[in-house]
This record gives C-alpha cells, sequence and structure tokens, in this order.
C-alpha cells in the first residue's frame, strides 16, 4: 500500500526563537481499507482530487480505516477536507467524524457548504503507529477527501489553484510522473467506444493502452451506471457483440453479466494493456502533437506518464482534446448555425440563440421489496428538489440539464441535485401504502452523461447529414436510430420537477458519420470516439448511444493502424489511404484473424 | 362548406352508437363562444404512409376568426397480419395542439376483437392522446408487442401479457394498435406545421388578441414567436405580463429576445430585477448573463438585485458578483444586502460571498 503521505519540516519565528512544525497529508482515498466507502473520482478537474464518499443510501456505511506512521510526537490540529453536499436549514445530510487511534475527535465534519477544510479537533499523538477511522452518521453520501495533522494552527488553503500547489507541495510531488510507458496507441476512455478502439487496433497488432478512471470497463453501458446499449453495429458486429448489452431496462443488475462479458473479450488480447482505475490528467504537447498523456492512480496516487504517436479521445468529457489546445464545442448552436430547424418543435429542438440547454446527466437507481415494512429517515434537505415528486426507480427521464449548470464544470453539484431528487422522491413514495415494503436496491453515484464537450474535426456531422441522407466516401458509422434530443419538462410547464426530461425524435431511414469526424481539426494525432465526436448538439442526438459511438471507437482503433502502417497522422487515412482504409473496414465482418491472445 | 353546430366546453359525453354527425363532439377542450353556425373550409390534404386516403384537413371558423382545425379520417390499423378500417375525426386548435376527437356516423370505435369501446375506453383514448409525452412517442410499432410473451391464443391487440408493459397503461385495453396510430396521427408533426402555417396566414391583431387573452400556452407562444424589437418597445405590459404569467419557455424566449436598446434603459432593468425571485431558474440565470453584456448596469439596478440574492444558487451567485465587483461602497445598500445574504441561514452561499469580499476588498 502506497501513501502519500509527507512530513516536512517547516521553520517559522516566533519572537527570535525557531520552532517546527510537523505536517501529514493524508488523501482519503488511499485508505488501506474504505469500509463501506466508497472512492468517487469524477470530479477531480473540479475539486482537486478522488475522494472517499459514504454512499449508504440512507443506512450509515462501515468505516474507513488506515494506518500510517508519525514521525514526530506532538499536539497534532487535524482539518478534513469535506464538504456539506446540501447545505440549508437542516441538519447536513452527510456527516460524519474521525477518530484517531480509536479516540473518537467530538466535531462533526460534512457540515460547511463548498469544498472546505473542517477543524477536526487537537490530539496530542505519539510517534509510530497512527490509526485513521471515518465513521459515517448518516449514510448518505458524506464525503471526505483529505486528512490534514499539523503541529502548526494554519488552516489549508481553500481556492483551487492555491490547494493543487499546496497538496503538491505537502505530498512531495515531482512535476512529472514517476514511471514512463510506451505504446502504439493509447486510448483515453474504457467506455464501449475506447473498449472498441483498443480491440480493433490490438487485433491488428497494435500494442495498446487503455486507460480507465474507473475498476470496470463499460462507461455508461457499466454495472456502475447500467444504460443498456442502443443502436446498430454497422461494419463491427463481431467486434461490438464482445461488448455491448442486452436490452434490459436501463437501471437493471443484468448488467453485471455483460460487464463480465466485455471484461473476458478486452482482456484476452495480449496486447491491450488495460489500466482500469487511472485517471487521465494531462496531455503534454510539442506544436500540434501530443506527445504523452499522464495519469494518475485514483487511490494510490502513483502516476505514469503514457507515451506514444497516437492518442484517442473516448473520455466522454473530451478532456484530452482539451488539455492539448483542441478546437471544441459546447452547448447548443443556434438554429442558424448549421441550418438545423426541426420546424413543429422550434426552439425545444434548436434555439434562435445559441445557449448551454445541453441534453443532460441522469443517475439511474432502483429499489427492491423488502421481507417486510422498511422505515426510511426524514430527509429535509431533499425536499426543495423532490417536492411532491413519488417515484420507486429512476428512467433515463430522470435527468438534469439546466442553463446555470455546465455538465463537465458543475457535474457534482448535478449528481447530488439527482440525489435529493432520488432519496426525496423515494421518501415521498415511503408515506404510501404500496411503498412500505419497498427500501433501496442501488443508486449510482457516477452521473451518466449524454452530452458534453464535443471536439472539432475536419467534417461536423449535423441533422443535415441525417436530413439529407448524405452518404460519403468515407462513411465508417452507419446507424438507422432515430436523432433524439432531449428537454426538461419544467420548460413546458412549470410545475414539473426539474429533475425530468422528455425526448424529441426525428425518424430516419439511415444515416451515415464520416471518419472524418473522429479525428481532431487541430491536434494532428489526436481521434476521438464516443460522445466527444466532431458534431453539432443536434448531431449529437442519434449516435450518442453506445453501439453507434462503439462503431466509431472501432473504426478509429483500425484508422490508427493504418497511421501506424504508414507512419502518418489521422488525416492522412483520408487524404492518401482510403481505399485501403475503408477495405479494411468492410472486412470487419468477416475479419477472422485475432491478434495474439492470452 | 357546410356548418353545423358546436356546442359547449370540453369532456362531453352524449352517448355513443349511431350518434348524429352534427352533434356536440365526444371530447373537445377549447372554452368556445357559442355561435349558430361556423364555416368549415377545406384547407389542405396530406397523405400519410400506410394510409388508404389522404388526410384532409379543415378550419373551422366563425364569422370573425378561425376557431380551430378538423379532419374526419378513415384509416386502416394493422397488426401483423389483419387490417381493419378506422373512422374518426380529430380536432386540433389554431396551433395544432390536439384538443379532442370525435366519432363518424355509423363508425363506433371498436377493439380487435370487434368488441365495442366501453365510456372508459373512449374516456382512456382522450387521455392519452392529449398526453404529448406519451411513451408510444418513442416506440416503432414493432416495439409495441413483448414477443418472447405471446402465445398461440393471445389475442394479437394486446388485451393479455402480450403488451409491452411499459405501454399496456398508457393505450385502450385491446385496442393497441389504433390507440398507437391515433397518438401519432394526433400529434403528427406535418399536420402541426401544416396547420401553423396556415394559421400564420391568417394572423391578425384580432387574433393576436385573442391569443394573449386566451389562457394557451400554445396560443401566447405563438405570439412571442411573433414579437418584434418594436413590439417589445411599444408594449412593455405585454411582455412583463407575459414574463410574470407564462411559461419558462416562453420567459426565456422573451428575456433572449428583448432588444439591446431596451436593456440599456435603467426602468428596464429595475423591471426585470425586481421580477427576478418570481421567475423560475432558467429565467434567472438568462436574465442575469443578459446583464453581464450590457454596457452599463445601474447601481439602483445592482442594489434591486442584491434583494434577491438568497434566491440566487451557486453560478448565480457567481455572475451577481461580477456584476458588482469594483462597485462595493461600505454602507450602501448593496453591501448591507451583501451582508445579510452572508448571515441569512436559507442562503447556502454566502461562503461566495464572503470570499469574494476577502479577495476583492480585504488581501
Amino acid at each position: 500500500m502506497i501513501y502519500r503521505i509527507a512530513t516536512f519540516l517547516l521553520v517559522s519565528f516566533f519572537s527570535f526563537q525557531l520552532s517546527f512544525a510537523q505536517r501529514v497529508l493524508i488523501e482519503a482515498e488511499s485508505f488501506d481499507d474504505p469500509g463501506g466507502w466508497v472512492v468517487d473520482p469524477q470530479f477531480v478537474e473540479q475539486m482537486g482530487s478522488p475522494y472517499l464518499m459514504a454512499h449508504g443510501m440512507g443506512t450509515p456505511v462501515a468505516n474507513a480505516h488506515t494506518k500510517f506512521k508519525l514521525d514526530e510526537a506532538g499536539e497534532y490540529h487535524i482539518w478534513v477536507r469535506s464538504k456539506n453536499w446540501a447545505p440549508g436549514d437542516w441538519e447536513a445530510p452527510g456527516r460524519f467524524q474521525v477518530a484517531i487511534n480509536g479516540q473518537t475527535l467530538p466535531e462533526t465534519l460534512g457540515t460547511t457548504p463548498g469544498w472546505s477544510w473542517e477543524y477536526a479537533g487537537k490530539v496530542s499523538l505519539k510517534a509510530g503507529a497512527t490509526e485513521i477511522d471515518l465513521i459515517d452518521l448518516t449514510g448518505f453520501n458524506g464525503r471526505c477527501d483529505a486528512i490534514f495533522f499539523s503541529t502548526d494552527e494554519t488552516t489549508p488553503p481553500r481556492g483551487n489553484a492555491e490547494l493543487a500547489t499546496w497538496r503538491m507541495k505537502e505530498s512531495n510531488e515531482a512535476s512529472s510522473p514517476e514511471e514512463v510507458l510506451e505504446f502504439d496507441l493509447v486510448v483515453v476512455g474504457g467506455g464501449i467506444a475506447g473498449c472498441a478502439s483498443a480491440i480493433a487496433a490490438a487485433e491488428q497488432g497494435l500494442k495498446v493502452a487503455l486507460i480507465h478512471d474507473r475498476p470496470v470497463l463499460g462507461g455508461n453501458a457499466s454495472s456502475e451506471i447500467r444504460v443498456h446499449t442502443l443502436g446498430i453495429y454497422g461494419h463491427f458486429e463481431r467486434i461490438l457483440r464482445m461488448l455491448d448489452t442486452e436490452h434490459y431496462p436501463n437501471g437493471s443488475p443484468e448488467a453485471y453479466q455483460d460487464e463480465i462479458k466485455r471484461h473476458k473479450n478486452v482482456e484476452k488480447y495480449e496486447n491491450i494493456h488495460l489500466f482500469t482505475n487511472w485517471r487521465a490528467y494531462d496531455a503534454n504537447t510539442n506544436g500540434n502533437r501530443i506527445e504523452s498523456v499522464d495519469a494518475r492512480h485514483t487511490s494510490e496516487g502513483k502516476r505514469i506518464r503514457f507515451v506514444a504517436p497516437r492518442f484517442v479521445d473516448s473520455t466522454g468529457d473530451g478532456w484530452i482534446g482539451f488539455w492539448a489546445g483542441a478546437d471544441f464545442m459546447y452547448g447548443r448552436e443556434s438554429v442558424d448555425t448549421y441550418g438545423e430547424a426541426y420546424e413543429e418543435w422550434g426552439e425545444l429542438w434548436s434555439p434562435e440563440e445559441a445557449d448551454d440547454f445541453v441534453m443532460g446527466s441522469s443517475v439511474l437507481w432502483r429499489t427492491v421489496k423488502a421481507d417486510a415494512s422498511t422505515d426510511f429517515p426524514e430527509v429535509p434537505w431533499a425536499e426543495e428538489v423532490a417536492q411532491s415528486h413519488e417515484a420507486t426507480e429512476g428512467t433515463w427521464k430522470w435527468e438534469l440539464s439546466r442553463l446555470d449548470l455546465h455538465q463537465i464544470d458543475d457535474a457534482e453539484e448535478i449528481r447530488d441535485h439527482m440525489l435529493k431528487a432520488i432519496y426525496g422522491s423515494f421518501a415521498n413514495a415511503k408515506k404510501t401504502e404500496a411503498s412500505k415494503d419497498l427500501k433501496f436496491e442501488w443508486i449510482s453515484y457516477l452521473i451518466g452523461k449524454r452530452e458534453s464537450r464535443r471536439l472539432v474535426g475536419d467534417h461536423i456531422f449535423t441533422f443535415n447529414d441525417v436530413t439529407d441522407l448524405r452518404k460519403f466516401e468515407d462513411s465508417v458509422v452507419m446507424e438507422i436510430r432515430e436523432i433524439d434530443v432531449h428537454y426538461q419538462q419544467n420548460l413546458t410547464d412549470e410545475g414539473k420537477p426539474d429533475f425530468l426530461s422528455e425526448a424529441i425524435f426525428y425518424k430516419t431511414p439511415q444515416y451515415y458519420i464520416p471518419y472524418r469526424s473522429l479525428y481532431s481539426k487541430n491536434i494532428d494525432n489526436l481521434f476521438m470516439a464516443g460522445r466527444n465526436f466532431s458534431c453539432s448538439h443536434i448531431g449529437l442526438g442519434g449516435p450518442r448511444v453506445m453501439r453507434t459511438t462503439g462503431q466509431m471507437g472501432a473504426a478509429v482503433g483500425i484508422a490508427a493502424v493504418i497511421c501506424e502502417k504508414y507512419g502518418i497522422d489521422p488525416r492522412e487515412v483520408y487524404t492518401d489511404h482510403l481505399e485501403e482504409y475503408m477495405a479494411l473496414i468492410k472486412a470487419q465482418k468477416t475479419y477472422n484473424t485475432i491478434a495474439p491472445k492470452k | 362548406m357546410k356548418s353545423f353546430k358546436l356546442v359547449g366546453l370540453a369532456l362531453l359525453w352524449l352517448g355513443l352508437v349511431g350518434k348524429e354527425h352534427n352533434q356536440n363532439p365526444l371530447f373537445f377542450e377549447l372554452p368556445l363562444q357559442i355561435e349558430d353556425s361556423f364555416e368549415r373550409i377545406e384547407m389542405a390534404e396530406l397523405m400519410e404512409e400506410g394510409f388508404i386516403e389522404p388526410i384532409s384537413l379543415a378550419l373551422i371558423r366563425d364569422s370573425e376568426r378561425p376557431l380551430f382545425y378538423e379532419s374526419t379520417i378513415r384509416t386502416t390499423v394493422c397488426d401483423d397480419e389483419i387490417c381493419e378500417i378506422m373512422y374518426i375525426k380529430l380536432y386540433w386548435d389554431l396551433v395544432g395542439d390536439y384538443v379532442g376527437y370525435d366519432t363518424v356516423a355509423m363508425h363506433p370505435l371498436t377493439k380487435f376483437d370487434h368488441e365495442p369501446f366501453t365510456e372508459n375506453d373512449y374516456s382512456k383514448l382522450h387521455e392519452l392522446l392529449s398526453n404529448d409525452g406519451s411513451i408510444l412517442k418513442f416506440k416503432q410499432k414493432s416495439e409495441l408487442i413483448d414477443k418472447e410473451k405471446i402465445k398461440a391464443s393471445d389475442v394479437v391487440d394486446g388485451t393479455t401479457g402480450a403488451t409491452a408493459l411499459e405501454i399496456k397503461d398508457e393505450v385502450v385495453e385491446g385496442a393497441l394498435y389504433s390507440s398507437y396510430t391515433l397518438w401519432h396521427l394526433s400529434h403528427s408533426g406535418k399536420i402541426k406545421n401544416m396547420i401553423n402555417d396556415h394559421t400564420e396566414k391568417l394572423y391578425n391583431s384580432l387574433l393576436k388578441e385573442d391569443f394573449i387573452t386566451s389562457g394557451r400556452t400554445g396560443y401566447k407562444y405563438f405570439v412571442i414567436q411573433r414579437l418584434t424589437d418594436q413590439d417589445y418597445i411599444s408594449d412593455t405590459d405585454l411582455w412583463t405580463d407575459l414574463l410574470i404569467n407564462d411559461i419558462p419557455l416562453a420567459k426565456k424566449k422573451i428575456l433572449s429576445s428583448l432588444p439591446d436598446i431596451l436593456l440599456d434603459k435603467e426602468s428596464v432593468q429595475l423591471e426585470l430585477v425586481t421580477l427576478f425571485s418570481s421567475l423560475d431558474v432558467n429565467s434567472r440565470t438568462i436574465l442575469l448573463n443578459r446583464l453581464q453584456r450590457v454596457p452599463i448596469v445601474y447601481q439602483a439596478t445592482l442594489e434591486e438585485l442584491s434583494k434577491s440574492i438568497s434566491f440566487m444558487n451557486k453560478n448565480q451567485t457567481n455572475v451577481f458578483l461580477s456584476l458588482v465587483e469594483g462597485k462595493l461602497f461600505e454602507g450602501d445598500v448593496l453591501v448591507t444586502n451583501m451582508k445579510n445574504a452572508i448571515i441569512n441561514s436559507k442562503f447556502v452561499y454566502g461562503y461566495l460571498i464572503e470570499d469574494f469580499i476577502r479577495i476583492n476588498y480585504e488581501d
């Protein structure tokens, strides 16, 4: 077990006397035993770090526990970085305490709005083995980012930039990763698109790194989020059948079976080097080229630099492109930007003026019948969101998009808003006779995003490509699924809860996405596959589902093979080797040669 | 052209089989004034896939104004093997929203086992057709039946467990395909477009006034979509009233469309920020974003807005703080209201204001 602990001797002067401050920073996600707490790395870019969360669905979870060696005895002030995620005129829902060497500190934590260092108390500690327990008091998503011990009384910094510098210093972290690995292709994001990309490239002999920030593959299709895959297979049925799901109801635990299949299929490729629980945090560029991507283990904190001639951004949020300076889009384009009117739906489909009313994020959940009547606590902090809405399960319609909320920058607030909606709606339902035996079976703590950044390619796929039934010489993805964009129900009926959406469909026989939408316009060696491909907001409406994004993944995996063969960039596959590329794409259906397997 | 009588308001129920053609519709939700005669004007024909004849749309009007649209439809309703002919009359309002239906003389609606609709079935059908968010919207015809559950003995139109579970509650029992066909007709985009285009040609000041006072969301939105800059400048009462009383989508449209020349005025800024706390969350965001873009946000505007800090969420508070940056003077109303917000236990973003003051005015 690796601790991210650093002890410093800091010199300060008081009345001409020299004193020494002992300081120890413990990252919560690095605990030896998280107990019932979960590691949540979704919001690193916004709040600075993965954190531990007591996701007990209303029942306090088992203690998280760790042990570290304290170098010096002393009187230590202890701060805990936490957040009251539902502040208001009530007791904070995510309350917890800290125990040091079995002694519970009196302060209740998780009570301050916004991420901040809460003072937990002062303890006299001996040098040597020191134990910490996080004691959840509620089961309602208390969260702990880090614990800081110091003989000095100075509170650690609160602001993000200042905190990041401080954290690096306290952790004694070098500016670049300790380990450097080289690959033929680095795929970042292990959703269906990323997995398909890795398989397609590996089958043709490329040495591929597949980096994913969760323990399991599949992204929105994983057992952690549980959205079923939709769309057709296109040219890639053989690959996508290794990865997709049955058409079970969203949220179904049947997702586990498909996940086992998915892992088995990805892991059988010897030249796919799987890095689960690694989250990319930077892309290092030279001019318009990415030279490497840096990633950090989500709990151990170790870092690796991944070097490759080409990269696939299948992060969903377009992080690799964003860090590398790729052109990207966010929000709904105005109706005139690409001429995407759907007359009968007007503003709900495509606004007169561009805005940020993108398709929202969902949090799925399920309840199950217990053997007997069960109680559920009062949740006053959820009432302002749930109001009088009653529900015993979530569907795709549980979705949040709001003009003031950015799907990336405000993702934690969106997730928390959905948690309030779920807890509050279930608490309302529990007051009825029909639901007295129900209890939560599962609530995802990961948000399932539909739309975020879209990286700009040589072609921007729009509604017109669908309505005009355009075929391209480089059509590598095909789809028959309707264009399907969402809007919030409360836009047309203020009485509706703000967390429910509605869909608008445009039915179409078949449409195609060109390869030119799958590589960056201005970053020479960057592919993209998944919802961050090059498209307009409306263009995303149809192909955002996971068999279709899987097609994109497979298509760029094969393009990477052509790139490797000729030592070229993605664009040149289109300009110089299209015939060979398309032949290879079309051969996928009957392709039998699989790269070396374990 | 022919005339007939239409009496009364919504949800009329007059018995079914064999009823006379010119009687009141079974379901009709427009609050029409009683008139002796209405004029029927054939408007257009539309051919939909799978229909045996074109759909003929007609406008019904009185001597002064258009009233609604209707179509008498003869179509087949088919499952995989069997087709039957269904007769029905559908009604839409002047912007193409479904408002009711009626049977056609001598052709009561029947289920697939030829049993006639019951009273409850007719009501259920209207309830279904009135739901523009019905699950039927998302379904292909092939998805209506859960094929795995069909047994040889099952009635194919889904009186048994064969109807996909999620659809079953939303359709008339035993009339799955009829429900499906009628919902897609009632909410046909093509028909809605044709109606809107036709109403556009008839749109005048009289109709505008009718629409504004109608209480119908669709009618008011039709007007809002057609407001010009001059309308906004000359008729402040109109848009402020809509801003207070209409749906969030309409408020969004108004706030986005207000001409810059209007928003530059102190009186208009004040009028708008006074409404802040009564607006929905998205309209508040649009208003704040627009204030960020005007050349001058007046001190009076900021002071008035600061009374509503406690209604702001996190990002709105941040926008507000960006608006007041450099404009805070100890002792003025703005600062007092901000300090009050910090100590207001119901306002959870006081820490943002504290941080802002610390960074900008103390450090």
